[in-house]
């Protein structure tokens, strides 16, 4: 297969110091980008320059220091809005996507949600953007349902279709899923969402960072993301809607800055953003945001999406030669963002995870805060290799070497047709008790007793 | 995990079903032949070190440690259960 970059990959890994860190004595291979990037020392020392040179609180001191802080806190703001395509009276600066979906379902849902609303999910859905909809349904006395997948792990248009009938108050739907990779049409769902009345949310956690975004062209009433998975600090993300949408909102929480007036027994609020934008705010980390957005704008998101569907492709054509490997998601790399979620034969994910380890890769396992995607997969757990810019076809590569090795730790048979144990499981004495009880009926799953292994 | 008791307080007969990686699923296992006829107070006092002890003191870290204390934690909360006590152990 080709091996092609859109862009100096070496010259980008340089701005990275922490890919030159060995670990367990291995190079660094670093494929856990969903959960969160690495950062270049053009963000690093965005964050050095402002606590070593203008650190200072915001919006009220007006001393030098004061005005410079604030300054390049709203800088921050315009680029990072102008990154998604959004006003920068839009954004609010929040903890990450987490606190943003939490931010509509306080200040918008429990305005707006009425008893016996219905609040439409997916199945492909981040904790994040179902367990706020979840409390919020529970506290409105809404009813919350979930849109179902086809086979291939996309959304299935028809089961939205139906439940749109519902006419539901609020729709909640991921730009890319964090375990499938699908890339979500979402501007069509919004626009049917829309059509039935519907306010809607769209999780961009893991959209942001890997394909260009542009807010008005979703549709959206509501976009959120985090800073820390597009090479930003940790602590900052945002929450995006129009100035109209955020004005008929309640506040979120209360307390300095987000007031106009204050008198003993009421307050009125702030123009938006700032009436989101409670205490003394993350002034660092919002700084830290701007210079992430200014290097990805510097490569060029095109650049950037159009390398990882090159990794993409690559990786599910040589991980594809592991026996055993089976891959979650659609299966057109062009369908899909840089996330790879598998299993490998019934290695259990967090072995897999600890034998990469011990030859530097990191990975996630476990259930990659989806559970109900993970039931409906039918899998306890699965392992993800997640890419980003500064993954090299190299990374695949040991990628491929570990799972390999660890086939190799739990002895599985080399045989083309066989995916499972050689034939030690097999050795095993019987169990000494294993008729009591047996009248009852246990799950069909290996089932180990004293004396048995 | 299933436990049959005798005499009261001993552990006669013990068994598990399980699904999950291998740390967790060899720590559940030694544990069932360690706890064979056992007292109910043994289990009581299994500590984190004893399961550590048990496994042959492998280098765990604060995410893995929690597959090898699985089983002694689902065995404890049985035992507590069954003798109608509360569980006052502390995790660390």
């Amino acid at each position: 297969m080709l091996k092609t970059e859109a862009f100096d990959v070496e010259a980008v890994r340089r701005d990275f110091p922490i890919l030159a860190r060995k670990v367990r004595g291995k190079r660094l291979v670093y494929l856990d980008n969903a959960a969160t990037t690495q950062k270049p020392t053009q963000v690093i020392q965005s964050l050095v320059d402002y606590y070593s040179r203008y650190n200072s609180n915001i919006h009220r001191s007006v001393h030098t220091l004061g005005e410079e802080a604030t300054e390049a806190h709203e800088s921050a703001r315009k680029r990072v809005a102008g990154f998604v395509g959004a006003s920068p009276k839009g954004l609010v600066f929040t903890r990450g996507t987490t606190e943003s979906t939490n931010l509509v379902r306080f200040a918008w849902g429990e305005r707006f949600v009425k008893k016996e609303d219905t609040i439409l999910a997916t199945t492909m859905e981040h904790h994040s953007n179902i367990v706020p909809w979840q409390l919020l349904a529970r506290k409105q006395g809404a009813a919350l349902k979930l849109v179902s997948l086809k086979p291939d792990g996309t959304l299935d248009m028809e089961s939205l279709e139906g439940l749109l009938r519902l006419s539901p108050s609020l729709v909640a739907v991921t730009h890319c899923s964090n375990v499938l990779g699908t890339i979500n049409d979402v501007q069509k769902v919004c626009s049917m969402a829309k059509a039935a009345g519907a306010v809607t949310v769209v999780d961009g956690a893991q959209a942001v960072p890997h394909v260009s975004v542009d807010v008005g062209e979703i549709g959206c009433d509501f976009y959120a993301f985090s800073g820390h998975k597009m090479l930003g600090p940790t602590g900052i993300g945002a929450l995006v809607s129009s100035k109209e949408t955020l004005e008929a909102m309640d506040p979120f929480q209360g307390g300095g800055e987000m007031i106009r007036e204050v008198f003993p027994d009421h307050a009125t609020w702030n123009d938006v953003p700032y009436k989101f934008e409670a205490g003394t705010v993350n002034i660092a980390d919002a700084i830290g945001l701007g210079a992430a957005v200014d290097y990805l704008e510097r490569i060029g998101m095109d650049k950037v999406r159009s390398h990882e569907v090159a990794l993409v492709a690559y990786a599910m054509e040589e991980l594809a030669k592991v026996k055993g490997f089976s891959l979650y998601g659609p299966s057109d790399p062009e369908a899909r963002c840089g996330v790879l979620a598998f299993n490998v034969a019934d290695i259990h994910p967090h072995d897999l995870a600890t034998i990469l380890d011990e030859e530097g890769i990191a990975i996630r396992s476990g259930h990659h805060c989806a559970q109900p995607l993970m039931r409906w997969l039918d899998v306890s757990a699965a392992s993800r290799a997640s890419l980003y810019l500064y993954n090299s076809y190299d990374d695949i590569d040991a990628l491929k070497a570990g799972l390999e090795k660890a086939r190799r730790v739990f002895k599985l048979c080399a045989a083309p047709t066989c995916t499972g144990r050689s034939s030690w499981t097999t050795t095993g004495t019987p169990a000494t008790s294993g008729s009591w009880r047996s009248s009852t009926s246990l799950p069909a799953t290996p089932t180990r007793s004293a004396g048995t292994r | 995990m299933q436990i049959r008791v005798g005499d009261g307080r001993t552990i006669k007969e013990i068994r598990f079903t399980g699904k999950g990686c291998a740390i967790s699923q060899a720590s559940a296992s030694m544990l069932t032949e360690l706890a064979k006829g056992k007292n109910l107070d043994w289990v009581k006092a299994l500590s984190k070190e004893d399961i550590v002890g048990m496994l042959g003191n492998p280098e765990l870290g604060p995410s893995r440690i929690k597959c090898a204390l699985l089983g002694m934690k689902v065995l404890k909360t049985g035992v507590y259960g069954y003798l109608g006590t509360k569980m006052t152990d502390t995790e660390d």
